[in-house]
């Protein structure tokens, strides 16, 4: 598609997501999950890894922090009322009554880069008395990686699935990563990663890697062949773009509205991600979706 | 604190070398005994408040070395490459051997650096001094040192987190090889890991 269009395009896309991210942000669910993580008398596995950079990482006892707590609100803080097989955090605030936040199981293991990773995870949450977030995860561990993760998130309107899969054969393997977003049975967030990786005494690392995500009405489809990609070039944007494809396409019809591209920015010793357009021309990505910057600022 | 001096000791690739030359760290490695890389060289390693420890070339194939270490009871290996002329490592590629990163080269002058791309961002390791006299204490010694400048943009991954780190210096010594690496936290407190004793140069 030509320019205009392209930019047209882009800017459904960038909208359907800033409308997602504020519908999720206003959902209840989240409102209180938010809660409680800001809170950091919960005992939750999760808010000890809320400051991995400066901050030590502890196991997390589950057997010993089984109990009741209930939210002091005058101290804002979750005091212990009782013992019990789980962990039941119950709190009332200005927004939510007779809520409770229910983690029925939880086993970790120790990787190598994370003292905690959560094995088995069971957890509800209930707001104003009616149950309206159901949280499971399993996932197996060998030669300390992650081998399977298969995590579900429901509340009774939509639902977060995430599943990975990975395989090893000598020192080369793969790596499967599904996700998806569904409200009211629509799936309006769908994506799959196919990686080839191999493997070192640190861990593995990425050969090529193909997805696809199928977001709303549009396709991001991309393959990197990451081996390939010379992190110590003298031009890496051009090792980069050279060896990468993304086109992010409008449906139906798997219109391309751009690609997207590693450039110099404008002061020219730094490198960013743009979008190059049908006629060449290239515009700073987060100009028209800059909901995508987070996502492209994750490492490999 | 146990975290980030793990990963000092993750990102501390090894040990150590002899003369100079340009090299990417990919070349083959002629005579790999006669490299800091030498099967059974060891450092003894050093941290204000945790055990003492020591990491071992315990494997050398054509100068990709293999280290291994104990720390908390448990050990680890790391993988780096020695050659005659620098030391190499492969942090940031995961322990891709296509990928070695310059940790130091022996020959290099002050304002050398040698940068590793991650996405967007980058890795930089720039040479910001180099002893013209003996000046740095090791063990009853004093040595001459070339200093090496890390720094870390937030968010990059070493094992699968974020690196701890902002800045690491490191100190290296020709003849005995790591000397002392002195890591940043983003809250600006410091770990430091130094080693005082090795065979390398035996």
């Amino acid at each position: 598609m030509d320019r205009e269009e392209a930019i047209r395009s882009l800017k459904v896309l960038n909208s359907d997501f800033t409308n997602f991210f504020t519908r999720a942000g206003e959902m209840e669910e989240l409102q209180a999950l938010r809660f409680l993580w800001d809170h950091d008398s919960v005992p939750l596995p999760f808010p000890q890894e809320k400051y991995s950079a400066g901050h030590p990482w502890s196991p997390y006892d589950f057997g010993a922090s089984r109990g009741v707590y209930v939210l002091d609100s005058l101290q804002g803080l979750f005091l212990p009322t009782g013992a019990d097989s789980m962990v039941r955090l119950r709190f009332s605030t200005a927004d939510f009554n007779e809520s409770e936040f229910v983690l029925e199981k939880y086993r970790a293991a120790t990787l190598s880069s994370r003292p905690d990773f959560p094995l088995e995870m069971k957890a509800r949450l209930h707001l104003n008395g009616q149950e309206r977030l159901v949280i499971s995860h399993t996932a197996v561990v060998e030669d300390d990686l992650p081998l399977y993760i298969l995590t579900k998130v429901h509340t009774p309107e939509s639902a977060w699935n995430y599943s990975l899969h990975r395989t090893r054969d000598g020192d080369n393997g793969s790596l499967d990563m599904e996700t998806s977003l569904a409200q009211k049975g629509f799936t309006f967030i769908d994506a799959h990663m196919n990686a080839l990786v191999g493997y070192s005494a640190m861990g593995y690392y990425f050969r090529d890697i193909s997805f696809t995500i199928k977001a709303f009405d549009h396709l991001i489809e991309g393959t990197i062949h990451y081996g390939q990609i010379d992190p110590t070039a003298r031009d890496y944007a051009r090792s980069f773009n050279s060896n990468s494809e993304i086109l992010i396409m409008e449906l139906p019809g798997r219109k391309v509205a751009g690609k997207l591209i590693l450039a110099p920015t404008p002061q020219g010793d730094l490198l960013d991600y743009y979008i190059r357009f049908a006629d060449d021309h290239q515009v700073h990505v987060s100009e028209y979706l800059p909901f995508l910057n987070p996502l492209l600022n994750m490492k490999l | 604190m146990k975290k980030t001096i793990f990963s000092l000791l993750t990102i501390f690739s090894l040990g150590l070398l002899l003369s100079c030359d340009k090299d990417t760290g990919l070349e083959d490695v002629a005579d790999p005994d006669a490299t800091l890389g030498k099967v059974g060289n060891y450092w003894n390693l050093k941290s204000t408040g945790y055990a003492n420890s020591k990491i071992t070339i315990s494997s050398n194939t054509n100068g990709e070395v293999v280290g291994s270490y104990t720390f908390n009871g448990k050990t680890y290996t790391l993988e780096g490459k020695i050659t005659e002329n620098g030391i190499y490592d492969f942090v940031y590629s995961n322990g891709d051997k296509s990928k070695p990163f310059t940790l130091v080269k022996f020959d290099a002058k002050v304002g050398d650096k040698w940068e590793y791309k991650v996405g967007n961002q980058t890795v930089v390791r720039k040479v910001v001094h180099k002893s013209t006299e003996d000046d740095t204490f090791y063990g009853p010694m004093i040595i001459k040192t070339i200093d090496v400048e890390e720094t870390i943009p937030e968010g990059v991954q070493v094992k699968g987190a974020a690196s701890p780190f902002t800045k690491i210096l490191w100190k290296f010594n020709h003849k005995f090889g790591f000397i002392m690496a002195t890591g940043t936290r983003a809250n600006g407190s410091i770990v430091n890991l130094y080693s005082d004793d090795t065979n390398a140069n035996d």
